[in-house]
């Protein structure tokens, strides 16, 4: 306190530096040991015009100028004086600086710890107000030398500087020790008190305001004297438990135990470490607990993926991706992608060729399509849950599933299969009654939401086929018969789907399917508008009556392979579209597909009983069967020609001779008549010998029948002509692209050509002899000539 | 408010926000807090702290200091007579007024804003007397300022040498 006292004293007058030295000294000292304490106003200001008179003394008492031509040696702008408080200033605080580092050498541990902290807390209050009273030495002795590119720093920064000198070197080490000791309880889990790392550590950051004033060196005196040595010592640390715990437990064990190390040492970092370090400490630690582990840590994978253990399948992927997301992780994608494959391949493998399929291709394409939908979603969940949605696992799926799905037990190599089954699928999602697996659909979920949700699942297994262009035929076709038959379950579901394959294939791929919908909805205008003319003209057509015109280039059906004279009730109807339709459009040609038109029917028996005898009976029937049934329509009796009480008895001939139909069309059809016991054949075979007549006594227990069944054959066939029309689009789009390419190169070699024919063709992958055939057509067709004087190269013919 | 007492023991009120424009005072009442207790200022007169109040006053919705202080170094590194031409052309109306003062006055406003660390002052008054000094001979400056001519006559023939790569070019 005789400190304080003496210190409000006068101000020493200017001019005696001595005296006012003696004065800032005792103010300084006091700041130094009690920066707490308000000086108050009248001593602030005495100590800054202290200052302000020891710099400008000079000119005080010489009274004069005292740069002259003559004294040169002086400092150009300021009084030597400057200088002169700069280093008794400096002088003062390094012999304080001298006495906190003795006192210091009373404490170890945490106690040291503590003491540093108060006595820095206290010394930058310090540093803070002296710096502020000598404003004025700051402001022109030291800006001036600092023009000059002396090496002289603002006082604040001096003091920063004899902190770093005089004491911090001296206990640097000790101190360090201190922090290290603590952290080791800390991670030993002990209390202990992490603050005091924290001050220490930004105290090592304060440090770095050195004289330089660089800042890219700025962070020197922390990451040299305190990060490098703490993060050595983190690392020994655990180095030593890394090895302990592989010793005593499991490579699974380390992994739980270091996952939740890391998770810790995260956790605790952010508290006491300057931001721009935590990347280097955490990759150290990463190393020497994860990549020195590396080997051991990937040997786990397979197992849990085996074990299906997402939880510690997570903890693996995180700790490694710990390390780096890219090279680190690639093993792992490796093992995970042939991982997938081979869960695909067992998995299909365990449908295929099972009993229950009895080789329906519905069936089975429902089984293969659940079997690749639960390895997909079983891994796109892993992914999901364990591996962070990573691209690179994802990737490593998306491959997996590619290969699987393409080539597998059901698929044999280069046969599309795959493409035909999804095809198959989406039908029997689509089709009205087929035995779909929308029952399956979650409970309380409406038709439409199930199925978008089924469609959906289509959708991604359809991203992985290879062959696209064989599901575009094969849904093509699929297509033309659910519009066709009017089996479509919603239009609704139709039109998701095609908008989800352009979303994916783009509008050429679905350009065609969307014609077939444009199709289907001007042939309802048109049939309305057919039949209003129809009441105008004042003609009654006597059955329901409906058609579909549908534009050849569109859709995949074919004319009949067979004749066919219709019944006279329907060709004065069918005459009478075709005349309105030529009118209508002028020049368009008209063919009847009638094996894909059907018909309804009511045939009365005379010995049906219950509600059959008054009703009759419903027939669905196709056009070929309706116009040989209609042969058995005609009267009999006396006079018609006929004897039997059950109508006309006709022989294969007679149906020939009435229909125009052949005989394969005409022999199935009996087939099914006489199946269906509608006919009865008076040899119980169907052949040239064969009398037909019908079944007087046919019973049913439903009244509504459905004889246009499709047959197995043709099902068959149909397969197989859809595979060949996929062969000869292929043939021209592979043509078309050898010359789209050749038109633009001019020439080119043929291996060139074949790479870049195989990278244009997005749609399937083009096969080396398939190209090979289409250069060879197209120098017969004259577009491409081998080039005279190597035959291995091309050039376009204009 | 804040309470300042004068070289002649006179206290003078100013809103904190208006001296605070003074480097030495807003160092005071950040440091010492102690706001309510009159600041003494020793080596400032009351008639010099008076001006300066008006000047401080008249700047206080000046834009950011550091602005000014950027622009003033802009000045500094320029040549010097442009400088002083644009500082001068700075200057509103209220500033040529403020150093429209003696001598004596100017200086001593001069000591009190180095003091009190007020640097767009110090260069305003920095500038007026440069601008007093601009054009004028070795006489007209001596006679402008009452300086004596101290050198010996040895001494001034060997400074106008040195020198005499500035003079008439």
């Amino acid at each position: 306190m005789v400190v304080t006292r003496s210190f409000q004293n006068q101000l020493p007058p200017s001019g005696d530096t001595d005296k006012i030295w003696e004065y800032i000294k005792t103010g300084v000292d006091r700041i130094l040991n009690n920066p707490g304490e308000n000086l108050g106003n009248n001593a602030y200001i005495n100590l800054y015009t202290a200052v302000y008179n020891f710099c400008t003394s000079l000119k005080n008492s010489s009274g004069g100028v005292y740069y002259t031509a003559t004294d040169a040696t002086h400092s150009a702008h300021g009084s030597p004086f400057g200088k002169h408080l700069y280093d008794l200033l400096k002088q003062n605080v390094t012999g304080y600086m001298n006495s906190v580092a003795e006192r210091s050498q009373a404490y170890t541990g945490d106690d040291l710890l503590s003491f540093y902290n108060q006595e820095w807390t206290k010394y930058g209050d310090s540093a803070k107000i002296t710096h502020n009273i000598f404003a004025y030495l700051n402001r022109h002795w030291i800006q001036r030398e600092q023009d000059e590119g002396n090496n002289v720093c603002d006082v604040s920064t001096l003091m920063y500087q004899l902190w770093r000198d005089q004491f911090f070197m001296s206990i640097r080490s000790t101190l360090l020790d201190s922090v290290f000791n603590l952290m080791t309880r800390i991670r030993n889990g002990q209390v202990a008190d992490i603050n005091l790392v924290k001050s220490v550590a930004d105290s090592f950051v304060s440090l770095g305001n050195d004289d330089s004033g660089i800042a890219s060196r700025r962070m020197e005196v922390y990451e040299k004297y305190f990060l490098e040595p703490f993060i050595k010592s983190s690392v020994d640390y655990y180095r030593e438990e890394a090895d302990r715990l592989l010793q005593e437990g499991s490579t699974i064990d380390y992994i739980i135990r270091v996952s939740s190390r890391l998770q810790e040492e995260d956790d605790r970092v952010e508290l006491y470490l300057h931001e721009s370090s935590l990347k280097d400490f955490k990759d150290a630690l990463n190393k020497v607990l994860v990549t020195r582990q590396k080997e051991k840590i990937y040997s786990e994978f397979e197992p849990l993926l085996d074990a299906r253990d997402s939880l510690n399948l997570k903890r693996l992927y995180s700790l490694v991706a710990r390390t780096g997301k890219g090279s680190a992780l690639d093993p792992l994608r490796e093992i995970f992608s042939s991982y997938v494959k081979k869960a695909g391949l067992d998995a299909i493998k365990q449908v295929s060729g099972s009993e229950d399929t009895g080789g329906a291709i519905a069936k089975e394409a429902r089984l293969f399509v659940t079997a690749i939908l639960g390895v997909h979603d079983r891994f796109a969940g892993l992914l999901h849950d364990a591996f962070d949605e990573d691209t690179g696992f994802s990737k490593s799926l998306d491959n997996a599933c590619k290969e699987f799905i393409n080539t597998n037990s059901m698929c044999p190599e280069g046969e599309a299969r795959a493409p035909q089954m999804l095809a198959h699928y989406c039908d029997t999602l689509l089709k009205k009654g087929s035995a779909n697996v929308r029952k399956a659909g979650a409970e309380g979920a409406s038709d439409e939401d199930s199925l978008e949700a089924q469609l959906s699942q289509a959708i991604c297994v359809f991203r992985y086929i290879k062959a696209v262009d064989v599901f575009q035929k094969f849904y093509s076709q699929h297509l033309s018969r659910r519009l066709v038959n009017e089996q479509s379950v919603s239009s609704y579901g139709e039109e998701m789907m095609i908008s989800k394959l352009k979303e994916i294939s783009g509008v050429d791929f679905t350009s065609k399917l969307t014609r077939m919908f444009t199709d289907m909805t001007l042939s309802k205008e048109m049939s309305e508008e057919f039949k209003e003319k129809c009441r105008d003209s004042h003609f009654a057509i006597p059955f329901d009556f409906d058609m579909k015109v549908l534009h050849t280039v569109s859709w995949p059906l074919k004319a009949p392979d067979t004749k066919l004279m219709l019944p006279s009730q329907l060709s004065s109807v069918c005459g009478r579209f075709t005349n309105y339709y030529q009118n209508k459009h002028n020049g368009r040609k008209l063919n009847w597909l009638w094996q894909y038109s059907k018909a309804e029917i009511k045939m009365f028996f005379p010995k049906a009983t219950g509600p059959a005898a008054k009703t009759g009976y419903i027939f669905s029937v196709t056009t070929f069967q309706l116009a040989i049934l209609m042969l058995f329509n005609d009267e009999s009796g006396p006079g018609t020609g006929y004897d039997s009480p059950n109508g006309p008895t006709l022989s294969m001939e007679q149906i020939f001779q009435a229909t125009g139909l052949d005989n394969d069309s005409i022999k199935s059809e009996l087939e099914i008549f006489c199946k269906a016991r509608v006919l009865v054949s008076s040899n119980n075979k169907i052949n040239a010998e064969s009398k037909f007549t019908l079944n007087g006594g046919y019973k049913s227990k439903h009244l509504r029948v459905n004889l246009a069944v499709a047959k197995k054959v043709e099902q068959k066939r149909e397969a197989t002509d859809t595979m060949r029309a996929v062969d000869i689009d292929r043939m021209y789009a592979i043509q078309a692209a050898i010359v789209r390419i050749m038109k633009t190169r001019k020439q080119l070699t043929h291996r060139q050509l074949v790479e870049d024919t195989i990278s244009m063709i997005k749609l399937f992958q083009a096969s080396i002899s398939d190209i090979k055939k289409g250069i060879d057509t197209l120098i017969d067709k004259e577009y491409l000539e081998r080039s005279e004087g190597n035959r291995d190269v091309y050039n376009y013919l204009a | 408010m804040i309470k300042l007492t004068t070289a002649e023991g006179a206290i003078i009120e100013v809103e904190r926000e208006v001296i605070e424009q003074s480097g030495t005072i807003r160092n005071i009442l950040n440091d010492v807090r102690m706001s309510d207790k009159p600041i003494p200022l020793p080596n400032v007169s009351g008639p010099i702290l008076t001006k300066i109040i008006q000047y401080c006053e008249h700047h206080k919705n000046d834009s950011s200091r550091r602005q000014l202080k950027q622009e003033s170094q802009n000045i500094e590194n320029d040549s010097s007579e442009a400088a002083i031409q644009r500082a001068i052309e700075k200057m509103d109306e209220f500033d040529h007024n403020f150093c429209r003062v003696d001598q004596g006055t100017l200086f001593d406003i001069l000591l009190a804003a180095n003091f009190l660390d007020i640097q767009p002052l110090l260069d305003l008054a920095g500038y007026t007397v440069a601008n007093m000094i601009n054009g004028k001979t070795v006489k007209e400056i001596r006679d402008t300022f009452h300086i004596k001519n101290d050198f010996s006559p040895e001494d001034e023939e060997r400074v106008i040498k040195e020198n005499s790569w500035c003079e008439n070019e």
